[in-house]
């Protein structure tokens, strides 16, 4: 069993630590692919014209379109459904933060515990307003952004 | 394209693109990259751009993700860098049509669009497959291109010929080459399986073709660092417990 980074596949010298052989210049491996030159760190292809195997763009929700194949349903369906499901729930939150607010605030004014509970409802349901607020303005700078991306 | 490893115990694979040149991954290993590297996700891998929803679903299965995202440069000079999870080593393998790989679940980093990532069973015996702790599936590459995967630990790698085997313990299998054979079967004789420590099943490589072992099993060190994690009373586990005693029996 050869113990294949020490030896040169040519002559059997030590390689050293770019898999090329100091004695003869072998490297490594042999070359399988046109166009590509690897070393153990490091590698080198040759594109084809055009860089792209598979020409096409990407759309607005981010799926990649090939330009010469039917639209891909199932990963903008599954988008789409991730986003929906993502937005009844954070809609759901919101409106139990804000019944949350109204509850703390209505027990405020029911003595010492009461207020004390009514402080850390309300500021809870504040903080998560505030997460929702940060979120909405995150989702509405990237829809910015992806309006002004240049298209392919 | 270009494709650069740096850095040492925690390396990264930096890919300098030109216009338009696309790189793919299976799963979120990207670390950093230039504003004119554009992301987009998308079901077709290889060069046909084949897709499908079973091939996704294979994908998955095989520790990828459901779908690829591909980085594609706008314009010249686009670069984009994936990380290592572990430590350990970044590596190419240049996939051809005649010449698949077989690397461990989360082995994959990236590589060129003509890659294909899918699933692979190669174990014979359901039983030695799910019990065997590398998982009954491994990651199979296939299609034309270049692919660099990330292997934990330090490197070894070893010609076989054809008909010489060896017997790996299965999280330290990195990747292997199409024409070896993967086989896991069990360690023989009752008290090296139950007092050995090294578990109960070991990976028989055969030749012909190269394989590459990691030093670092995952599973081996996730099983020491959670000795040491924190628990909910506020202690760490590393007691002799009955579950570490049983554990230690059973190795990994």
């Amino acid at each position: 069993m050869a113990e294949f980074a020490m030896a040169c596949p040519t002559c059997g010298r030590s390689l050293d630590d770019h898999g090329v052989c100091a004695t003869c210049g072998a490297t490594r491996d042999r070359a399988r692919l046109d166009g590509v030159t690897t070393s153990r760190t490091s590698a080198h292809i040759e594109t084809p014209e055009g860089g792209a195997l598979l020409k096409g763009s990407p759309d607005s929700l981010g799926v990649f379109q090939a330009d010469d194949q039917p639209a891909n349903h199932f990963l903008r369906i599954t988008t789409i459904g991730f986003t929906a499901v993502t937005i009844i729930v954070v809609g759901i939150l919101f409106v139990v933060a804000l019944g949350g607010i109204v509850a703390g605030l209505a027990l405020l004014g029911t003595g010492p515990i009461g207020a004390a509970v009514g402080l850390l409802v309300a500021g809870g349901a504040g903080l998560f307003v505030v997460i929702v607020l940060v979120g909405v303005s995150i989702l509405a700078n990237e829809k910015k952004k992806t309006e002004s991306q240049p298209s392919q | 394209m270009d494709f650069n490893v740096k850095g040492t115990v925690l390396p990264v694979l930096e890919v300098s693109l030109q216009t338009n040149e696309v790189v793919v991954s299976t799963h979120g290993d990207l670390g950093w990259m230039t504003p004119n590297v554009q992301l987009s996700q998308t079901t077709a891998m290889g060069k046909s751009g084949g897709r499908g929803i079973m091939k996704a679903a294979k994908r998955v299965v095989g520790g990828g993700g459901l779908f690829i995202t591909r980085y594609q440069a706008q314009s010249d000079q686009g670069s984009v860098v994936f990380a290592c999870k572990l430590p350990g080593n970044i590596i190419n393998v240049e996939v051809g049509t005649d010449t698949p790989y077989y690397v461990h679940r989360s082995g994959f980093l990236c590589g060129t669009e003509g890659i294909e990532a899918s699933v692979a069973m190669q174990q014979k015996k359901l039983t030695s497959g799910v019990f065997g702790g590398m998982g009954f599936f491994l990651q199979h590459l296939q299609g034309e291109g270049v692919a660099w995967l990330e292997l934990s630990g330090e490197i070894f790698t070893y010609d076989l010929q054809a008909g010489e085997t060896i017997r790996v313990h299965p999280g330290h299998v990195g990747a292997f080459e199409g024409s070896v054979q993967f086989n896991v079967g069990t360690i023989p004789g009752l008290a090296n399986k139950f007092f050995g420590g090294n578990g109960f099943f070991l990976a028989d490589l055969t030749g012909p073709g190269k394989v590459w072992l990691q030093s670092m099993s995952i599973a081996t060190l996730a099983a020491e660092i959670a000795d040491y994690m924190p628990q909910q009373n506020g202690s760490s586990s590393n007691s002799s417990s009955l579950g570490g005693a049983i554990g230690g029996l059973l190795g990994n």
